[in-house]
C-alpha cells in the first residue's frame, strides 16, 4: 500500500516555566492511503500533539524540534510539511488535510451562522471553482432568449462578470481587491457568496442534517451537540480532503449520537476516498471503526498493529493493562497502578517502567526502539512479552 | 422491602420564565413522577444520556434542588413507611400531615435538614471545579467537620490524615493545594471530603467521566472497598452503561425524566426489555473487533424536556412504536423478579 503521510522522528517540546515538557518524543508513524488509523492513549500522551504537529498548529512555547513529516497527496512527489512556508501550509490546511476538533461548541464561531462558516472554507480553498460557476450563472441569464432584462441590471451584471474574470485571470489583481474593501460596492460579489452557500448546503445534506436550508442560517447555539459536530464535519470535508484528522470527535456526545456520527464518518470516508487519523481515548470506538490502531504513551507509539491483532493479541504491557482497565460486561476492570508520569520530568528509560509489572533493569536505563515483531505489528518494549505474559497465566 | 432512601412520585420542574413580570410560560420536566427505592447497602446505578434528568434526580434526593412535588424518605423505619402508606390509601389528611412533617425530607427545612445532610453526601462530576483552588487539602477535608461540628480542634487534622490514607493518598499531601494533584488524585480528595462526616448514603455524579480508563478502574475499586468497609449505600449516576454494569447491584435507566427500566445489571445486559436500553447497549462500543455486535443506530435526538412527546416519551425514536405508544404513557410495571419496565411492547 501507498503511504500518504510519513512521520519520521518528530519531537515536540514545550518550554514552560516549570521546565521542558516533552510532548512528542521521536514519533515515527506511517499512514496509508484510504485507511483509518486510530491513535489511542490516556490524557497527555501526545495524541492531539501528533495531529497539531502534522498541521503545524503548535504555538509557542511549543516547538517542533526535529524530524520530518512527508505528505504525498497525489502519488507523485511528497512534500515535507515541516519545511513548507507559512503560506504554503495554509493552502494545505483545510483543503488537503483538515481536522475535526473535540469540542464542537468551541470549534464553531458563535457570532457567525453555520452557512457563513462553511462558506468561508469554500471561498478560501475553492475560489476558482466558485468564480467559474458564478460566471457561468451570469452567462446563462444573459443568454436566455426573450429575457427582457433591464438596462441597469444588465450593466451591473457586466461589471460583476468583469470583476470575476479579473480574479480568475489573476487572483492577486488589484481592482477586485479594492472593490471588496468598499462597502456596498463589495455586494457586486454576491454571486460568489451564493455559490459558496449552495455548496455549503450540499455539504450539510451530505452529513445528513435534516432541514439543511434552515440550518444554514442558524447560529451554533441553536444546534444540539450532535448537529454541531455534523456541521464541523461538513466544514472539514468541504474541500474533499485527502487526509482527515478527527480529534476525539465523539467524546462530548452521548452514545446514541456517537453511534450516528461514527457511521457517518465511515460512510463519508469511503465516499470521499480519504484517509482518516482517528484520535480517541475510547478503545471501544477505535475497535469499531479503525483499520490499524497505534497506542501512545509518553509522547511516542508503544504498539501499532492491525485492529484485530491489537485487540486479540496485544503484546505491549501497557496495551494489555489498558485493555484490562476498560469495564466490560461480566468482567471486573483492572486498574493500572500509579499515575501518568509528570511530563516535565519523565522517568529515564522506558516511560512506562514505573507502572509496568514486567520492568527489568534495562527498562530503567534505555528507552526501547520501535521494532517489528510480526508483519505489520510493531512494539517498543525491551521484554519479549510474547512468552513472558502468557506463561504465568498458563501455570 | 426496607429502603434507606425512598422517593415517591417525585417531580422537579424548572419554570421557563418570560416577559417583564417573569411569569412561567412552561416547565422543563427534569424529573417527572419518579418512585425509586434504594435499599441499605445497595449500589444503584442511574444511567441515561445527557439531559435526561439523572443529575437533577440525585440532587433532588439530597434536597440540593427543591422538588416541585412528591416525597422523599431517608432512613425512615419501615413501620412508619407502612403507616404513611396506609394513611395515603385512606387519604386521611389528619393522619398524613404530622407524618409528612416528621418524616418527609421534601418538607424539611433549617436545622432538621442540616442534621440529615451529615448522613448524605455528594461527589461531583468534575474534580477540577469541585475543589476550591484557594484552599489547602486539609481545609477542604476538614470543612464538613467544622460545618457539622463533629470533630473539633487537633483531632480534625488526625482525622483528615486518616481519611487521606483511606482513599489511597498520604498525610504529606495535606498542606498542598488542589492544582498540585492529577485528576484521579483530586477525585480521591473529593471522596475523602464526602466521607468526612461518616455518611450513610453517597450520591456520585459521574465521578469518573473526566478521568482516563486506567484511573477510572482505580476509583471504582476504591469505591468498592469503601462501601464494604463502612457499609455505605451508593447512588451512582453515570452515562456509561458498561461502568454501571461492572460495579452496580442494580441499574435504573432514565429517559427524559422518567425511569424506563430497572433491574439487575446482568439481566439488563443479557435481555434488555425496553427498546431504549437495547439501543444504549448496542451503541456502546466494546474494545473487541471480533465481538462487533449488530450495531443499532437510533434515529433522531433526545426531544426537549420542556415539551416531551405525548404518550411514551421514547416513541418518536422507537422502531416498535404503535398507536398506543403515541397516546398513553406506559406505567413502570413489575415484570419478573426485581425487574421493572415502562413499555407497551417490551422486547422480552
Amino acid at each position: 500500500m501507498e503511504k500518504l503521510v510519513q512521520i519520521k522522528g518528530v519531537s515536540v517540546n514545550f518550554y514552560t516555566y516549570e521546565g521542558v515538557v516533552r510532548a512528542l518524543n521521536n514519533l515515527t508513524l506511517d499512514i496509508y492511503r484510504g485507511e483509518t488509523l486510530g491513535l489511542v492513549g490516556e490524557t497527555g500522551c501526545g495524541k492531539t500533539m501528533t495531529a497539531f504537529a502534522i498541521l503545524r498548529l503548535i504555538m509557542p512555547p511549543g516547538k517542533i524540534e526535529s524530524g520530518s513529516i512527508l505528505f504525498n497527496p497525489n502519488g507523485s512527489e511528497s512534500v515535507d510539511l515541516l519545511q513548507l512556508s507559512e503560506n504554503n501550509i495554509r493552502a494545505i490546511r483545510g483543503s488537503k488535510i483538515s481536522m475535526v476538533f473535540q469540542e464542537p461548541g468551541n470549534a464553531l464561531n458563535p457570532v457567525y451562522t453555520i452557512g457563513d462558516q462553511i462558506s468561508e472554507v469554500i471561498l478560501l480553498h475553492r475560489k476558482g471553482e466558485m468564480i467559474s460557476r458564478a460566471i457561468a450563472d451570469i452567462d446563462s441569464i444573459e443568454g436566455l432568449p426573450g429575457n427582457r432584462w433591464g438596462m441597469l441590471s444588465s450593466y451591473f451584471r457586466r461589471i460583476q462578470r468583469y470583476l470575476l474574470k479579473k480574479i480568475q485571470s489573476n487572483p492577486e489583481a488589484r481592482l477586485p481587491l479594492i472593490v471588496q474593501k468598499i462597502p456596498l460596492a463589495r455586494r457586486l460579489f454576491w454571486r460568489l457568496n451564493s455559490e459558496a452557500e449552495k455548496t455549503a448546503l450540499h455539504m450539510l445534506k451530505e452529513v445528513d442534517i435534516p432541514d439543511a436550508q434552515r440550518i444554514l442560517g442558524y447560529y451554533p447555539h441553536q444546534l444540539s451537540g450532535g448537529m454541531k459536530q455534523r456541521a464541523v464535519i461538513a466544514m472539514a470535508l468541504a474541500c474533499s480532503p485527502k487526509f482527515l484528522i478527527a480529534d476525539e470527535p465523539t467524546t462530548a456526545l452521548d452514545v446514541t449520537i456517537q453511534a450516528q456520527i461514527l457511521e457517518l464518518l465511515q460512510r463519508l470516508k469511503n465516499e470521499f476516498n480519504s484517509s482518516v487519523l482517528y484520535i480517541t481515548h475510547d478503545l471501544g470506538v477505535a475497535a469499531a471503526i479503525c483499520d490499524r490502531v497505534g497506542v501512545m504513551y509518553g509522547g511516542s507509539i508503544v504498539e501499532l498493529a492491525e485492529v484485530n491483532e491489537l485487540f486479540v493479541t496485544p503484546l505491549h504491557p501497557y496495551t494489555r493493562a489498558l485493555l484490562a482497565a476498560v469495564p466490560r460486561p461480566g468482567e471486573e476492570p483492572m486498574p493500572i497502578p500509579g499515575y501518568i508520569p509528570d511530563p516535565t520530568d519523565p522517568p529515564p528509560g522506558c516511560p512506562f517502567h514505573p507502572r509496568c509489572s514486567l520492568a527489568r533493569d534495562i527498562c530503567r536505563l534505555e528507552r526501547p526502539e520501535l521494532r517489528e515483531v510480526s508483519p505489520g505489528h510493531l512494539i517498543s518494549c525491551h521484554v519479549d512479552t510474547g512468552e513472558s505474559i502468557d506463561s504465568p497465566s498458563q501455570n | 422491602m426496607t429502603a434507606l432512601v425512598r422517593t415517591k412520585n417525585l417531580k422537579t420542574y424548572f419554570p421557563i420564565l418570560q416577559g417583564i413580570i417573569r411569569r412561567p410560560v412552561g416547565y422543563v420536566k427534569a424529573v417527572d413522577d419518579i418512585s425509586l427505592d434504594v435499599a441499605p447497602g445497595q449500589w444503584l446505578g442511574l444511567v441515561g444520556e445527557s439531559g435526561c434528568g439523572k443529575t437533577t434526580l440525585g440532587k433532588t434526593i439530597l434536597r440540593l434542588i427543591e422538588p416541585t412535588s412528591g416525597h422523599i424518605y431517608f432512613d425512615t423505619p419501615s413501620e412508619i413507611l407502612e403507616q404513611i402508606e396506609s394513611a395515603e390509601a385512606e387519604a386521611d389528611q389528619c393522619k398524613l400531615k404530622p407524618l409528612y412533617h416528621a418524616h418527609d425530607l421534601a418538607a424539611f427545612s433549617g436545622g432538621k435538614l442540616k442534621v440529615l445532610r451529615k448522613d448524605m453526601q455528594l461527589v461531583h462530576q468534575d474534580p477540577f471545579s469541585s475543589l476550591n483552588p484557594r484552599m489547602k487539602i486539609k481545609d477542604i477535608i476538614s470543612e464538613p467537620m467544622i460545618v457539622h461540628n463533629t470533630v473539633s480542634g487537633e483531632e480534625r487534622l488526625s482525622r483528615s490524615a486518616e481519611l487521606m490514607k483511606l482513599v489511597g493518598l498520604s498525610e504529606k499531601h495535606l498542606p498542598r493545594y488542589p492544582h498540585q494533584f492529577s485528576g484521579g488524585q483530586r477525585q480521591r480528595i473529593a471522596i475523602a471530603r464526602a466521607l468526612a462526616t461518616t455518611p450513610k448514603f453517597i450520591v456520585f455524579d459521574e465521578p469518573t467521566s473526566a478521568l482516563d480508563v486506567s484511573v477510572q478502574a482505580q476509583i471504582l475499586i476504591l469505591l468498592k472497598e469503601l462501601k464494604q468497609k463502612f457499609n455505605l449505600t451508593y447512588l451512582y449516576i453515570t452515562h456509561a452503561l458498561t461502568v454501571a454494569e461492572s460495579v452496580c447491584d442494580s441499574i435504573a435507566v432514565m429517559y427524559l425524566g422518567k425511569i424506563v427500566e430497572y433491574g439487575e445489571p446482568g439481566a439488563i445486559f443479557k435481555e434488555p426489555m425496553h427498546p431504549y436500553t437495547q439501543a444504549l447497549i448496542l451503541s456502546t462500543p466494546i474494545p473487541d473487533p471480533q465481538r462487533k455486535r449488530g450495531r443499532l443506530v437510533l434515529p433522531g435526538e433526545v426531544p426537549s424536556p420542556s415539551n416531551p412527546p405525548p404518550g411514551c416519551r421514547f416513541h418518536p425514536r422507537c422502531s416498535r412504536a404503535t398507536d398506543v405508544c403515541a397516546q398513553t404513557e406506559p406505567p413502570l410495571e413489575l415484570r419478573g423478579q426485581n425487574r421493572k419496565v415502562a413499555c407497551w411492547h417490551p422486547l422480552v
